[in-house]
C-alpha cells in the first residue's frame, strides 16, 4: 500500500508538472481544482491537496510529508492565500471519537506546515469526522481513501 | 408542549375487588427472553358516534404501544368471545381464559360539551379473576394520542413494575442523499413515529442531538458557517443559540441531570478535552487535561460522576471520573475498542459501543466495569440512548454492504436483556437517536 501510494504520488507529480490543465472543475467551497479522485490547490495540478493516514492514526508518513512539502512551496509562492485543513476519518469508529481524530489529523498537517515556516495565522483546521467520505463504499479500499486530510483554500477569509 | 400543560389528568384507583398479592399477574422483564404475554383489550366503549371514533383511535394506539414493547401480544379481537359493552360489569373470566388472555383491559370514553374527553379503564387479572387497577383521565379531545400512551404506560407499569415510556419522544438525525454529500437534518417525533417534524432545513450538517431533562431543549452539533460547534435549540420556538465562546471545535454535548450544565469536548491543537459549561453563569470548567482524545462524556443520573471515552491507554476505552475531573478510573477491559458510554437513567448500567474484529457491538456494563454484556451487534452499530425507564436502548445501525452498495442507516430499539430488537420506523434513513425523558 505504502509503496503503491508513494509511486502513484511521485508519478502523478512528475506527470502533472508536464501536463496542461484538462477537464477539471473548481469547487467553490474549497477553492480546489477537482478531478475524479484527485484534488489540487491549483489548476496546473502540481499541488495535490490530500494526504492519507493509517487506521486511528494521526501520524504523517514520508509520502504525506512529501505531499505537504509541495504544498509548502505553493504556500510560499502564494502568500495571500489562507488555508483550511480538513481532517477526515473512515466509518470504522464512533461518530464523536472520529470528530476528535479528524481534528487531530488536521492539526498534524497544520503543525507540519507551520514547522516548515508557514505562518500559523494563515492556517485553520476543521474536522469532519466520518461525515464526508471521499469514496463511497463500505470496504477497505474506500476506508483507505477516506482516512485523509484535505488542504483547502479558506475562501471565507 | 403547550398542549401538555392544558391537560388535566385525574388519577384514581378504583376499589379493588380482591387483594391477593401472591396470585397476581406480574411480567418479569429482567431475566432475559420472555414470550410476549397475551392480553385482551376490549374495544374502548363509546355510547355515541363521536365517542366511538375517539374510542377506536385510543384502542388502536394502546394496542400498538403494548405490542411494540415486545412484552405483550394483544390477542386479535376477532378471537374474543365476550364483547363487553358496559364498562362497569365484571368480565366473564372463562371467556377470556379460554383464549389465554392473561390480562384484560376494559375502558370507556365520554365526551362532554366543552370538548373534553374522560377515559376510564380497568385492568383485570383474568386467571386470578380480580381487578388489578383502574384509572380515569380527563383531557382535551385533541390529546387523544397522549392519553392513549398514558393508558399503555399505566398498563405496562402495573404489569411489569417498571415505569412506562410510551408518552415520550425521539430526536434524531434524518439522513438523505449520497454518502459524500449527505444531507442531515435534526428531526423529532413521538416514540411511535407520530407527529414527525424536521427541526433544521439541511443546509448545515448537524449531529448528535441530546435532550435536556425538561424535554424542551436539545443540545447538538452543527456546522453553521462551516465551524463545528455545540448549540442549544428550543424545540417549540425554534430558537437556536451557541453554547459558550470556545476557541475551537466543541462537540459531543450532553446535559447534566438537572439541565443547568452542558458537558462536551473542546478540541484545540489536536487535543480534545472535556469541559462543563454552566448555562446560567456561562462559566466553563476544564475537567480533563490528557493530551489526546477525551470525548463522549455522560453524567451519572445524580450528576456526581462522569463516564467518558479516552485513548489515553493507547486505544479508545471507557473511563469514569467524578464531576470535578478527579479520580479517573478505566472501566472497560474486554477485547476491543470501547466508546460512547451512556449512563442509564437508573444508574445501574453504562451502555457503550465496542469495535472488535471488524464488528461493532452495543453492550452494557456496570459503572464499576463489571458484568459486561453484549446486547446487539452488526456491521456498524453505535450511539446508544436509553428509554427513560432504563429498560430499552435505541441506537444507530448501518447494515452490511450488499455487493458494492452501502447498507442503510436506521434506528433500532432493543430490550436491555438483548431481546425484542425492533426497527424504529422513520421517513428517511436515520441515526443518532436521543430518547426524551418522561413528561411530568
Amino acid at each position: 500500500m505504502y509503496i503503491l501510494r508513494s509511486i502513484s504520488v511521485l508519478m502523478l507529480t512528475v506527470f502533472l508538472y508536464s501536463c496542461a490543465q484538462q477537464g477539471g472543475i473548481v469547487d467553490e467551497t474549497t477553492g480546489l481544482y477537482e478531478k475524479p479522485g484527485m484534488s489540487y490547490l491549483d489548476k496546473q495540478m502540481s499541488v495535490p491537496a490530500k494526504i492519507y493516514f493509517d487506521y486511528d492514526s494521526y501520524l504523517l508518513d514520508s509520502v504525506a510529508e512529501g505531499t505537504l512539502d509541495i504544498q509548502v512551496t505553493w504556500m510560499d509562492e502564494n502568500p495571500a492565500k489562507f488555508i483550511l485543513i480538513e481532517g477526515h476519518c473512515d466509518e470504522r469508529g464512533t461518530r464523536e471519537y472520529n470528530l476528535a481524530l479528524g481534528e487531530r489529523r488536521a492539526n498534524s498537517v497544520k503543525e507540519y506546515l507551520a514547522s516548515m515556516g508557514i505562518d500559523e495565522s494563515r492556517l485553520n483546521i476543521v474536522s469532519y469526522g466520518k461525515e464526508r467520505p471521499d469514496e463511497e463504499g463500505s470496504h477497505d479500499d474506500a476506508w483507505t481513501l477516506n482516512r485523509r486530510s484535505v488542504t483547502t483554500l479558506d475562501v471565507d477569509r | 408542549m403547550k398542549n401538555i400543560k392544558k391537560i388535566i389528568f385525574t388519577f384514581l384507583i378504583f376499589i379493588l375487588f380482591v387483594v391477593n398479592a401472591n396470585a397476581e399477574l406480574r411480567i418479569d422483564i429482567t431475566s432475559g427472553y420472555t414470550e410476549p404475554t397475551p392480553i385482551g383489550i376490549n374495544d374502548f366503549i363509546g355510547t355515541n358516534d363521536e365517542e366511538k371514533i375517539v374510542a377506536k383511535q385510543i384502542t388502536k394506539l394502546v394496542i400498538a404501544d403494548l405490542n411494540n414493547s415486545g412484552l405483550f401480544k394483544v390477542i386479535d379481537p376477532k378471537a374474543y368471545i365476550q364483547k363487553i359493552t358496559n364498562p362497569s360489569i365484571i368480565p366473564k373470566f372463562p371467556d377470556w381464559k379460554v383464549i389465554n388472555a392473561q390480562a384484560l383491559i376494559v375502558g370507556s370514553t365520554q365526551l362532554n360539551e366543552s370538548g373534553n374527553i374522560r377515559i376510564e379503564f380497568r385492568l383485570w387479572d383474568v386467571f386470578a379473576e380480580q381487578q388489578m387497577a383502574g384509572w380515569a383521565f380527563s383531557t382535551t379531545r385533541s390529546n387523544w394520542r397522549q392519553i392513549s400512551h398514558r393508558i399503555a404506560d399505566k398498563v405496562y407499569e402495573r404489569l411489569t413494575g417498571e415505569i412506562g415510556y410510551f408518552d415520550t419522544r425521539i430526536a434524531y438525525i434524518a439522513e438523505s442523499g449520497p454518502q459524500k454529500k449527505r444531507i442531515k437534518r435534526l428531526a423529532i417525533m413521538d416514540q411511535d413515529g407520530a407527529n414527525h417534524r424536521f427541526l433544521t432545513d439541511g443546509n448545515n450538517l448537524v449531529l448528535t442531538p441530546r435532550f435536556s431533562p425538561s424535554q424542551q431543549e436539545l443540545t447538538y452539533l452543527s456546522y453553521i458557517g462551516r465551524i463545528p460547534r455545540v448549540y442549544l435549540l428550543d424545540i417549540e420556538t425554534g430558537k437556536q443559540e451557541i453554547v459558550g465562546d470556545f476557541p475551537g471545535m466543541t462537540f459531543a454535548p450532553r446535559f447534566s441531570p438537572y439541565g443547568d450544565h452542558v458537558i462536551m469536548s473542546l478540541a484545540t491543537d489536536g487535543n480534545s478535552d472535556i469541559y462543563s459549561y454552566n448555562l446560567k453563569t456561562n462559566i466553563r470548567k476544564q475537567l480533563t487535561t490528557y493530551r489526546g482524545i477525551d470525548t463522549s462524556p455522560s453524567y451519572s443520573p445524580k450528576g456526581k460522576k462522569i463516564a467518558f471515552n479516552s485513548d489515553r491507554g493507547g486505544s479508545p476505552q471507557i473511563y469514569v471520573m467524578n464531576n470535578k475531573g478527579k479520580k479517573i478510573k478505566r472501566i472497560s477491559f474486554g477485547k476491543g475498542r470501547y466508546s460512547t458510554p451512556v449512563w442509564s437513567p437508573r444508574g445501574d448500567y453504562i451502555a457503550f459501543t465496542k469495535y472488535f474484529n471488524d464488528t461493532f457491538y452495543i453492550g452494557v456494563m456496570t459503572p464499576e466495569g463489571k458484568g459486561e454484556r453484549v446486547i446487539s451487534k452488526g456491521f456498524l452499530v453505535e450511539g446508544p440512548t436509553w428509554t427513560p425507564n432504563g429498560r430499552m436502548i435505541a441506537y444507530t445501525r448501518k447494515d452490511y454492504p450488499i455487493k458494492k452498495k452501502e447498507g442503510k442507516t436506521r434506528i433500532f430499539l432493543i430490550d436491555l436483556t438483548g431481546f425484542h430488537e425492533k426497527e424504529v420506523i422513520t421517513p428517511l434513513e436515520a441515526s443518532d437517536p436521543a430518547w426524551s425523558p418522561l413528561l411530568d
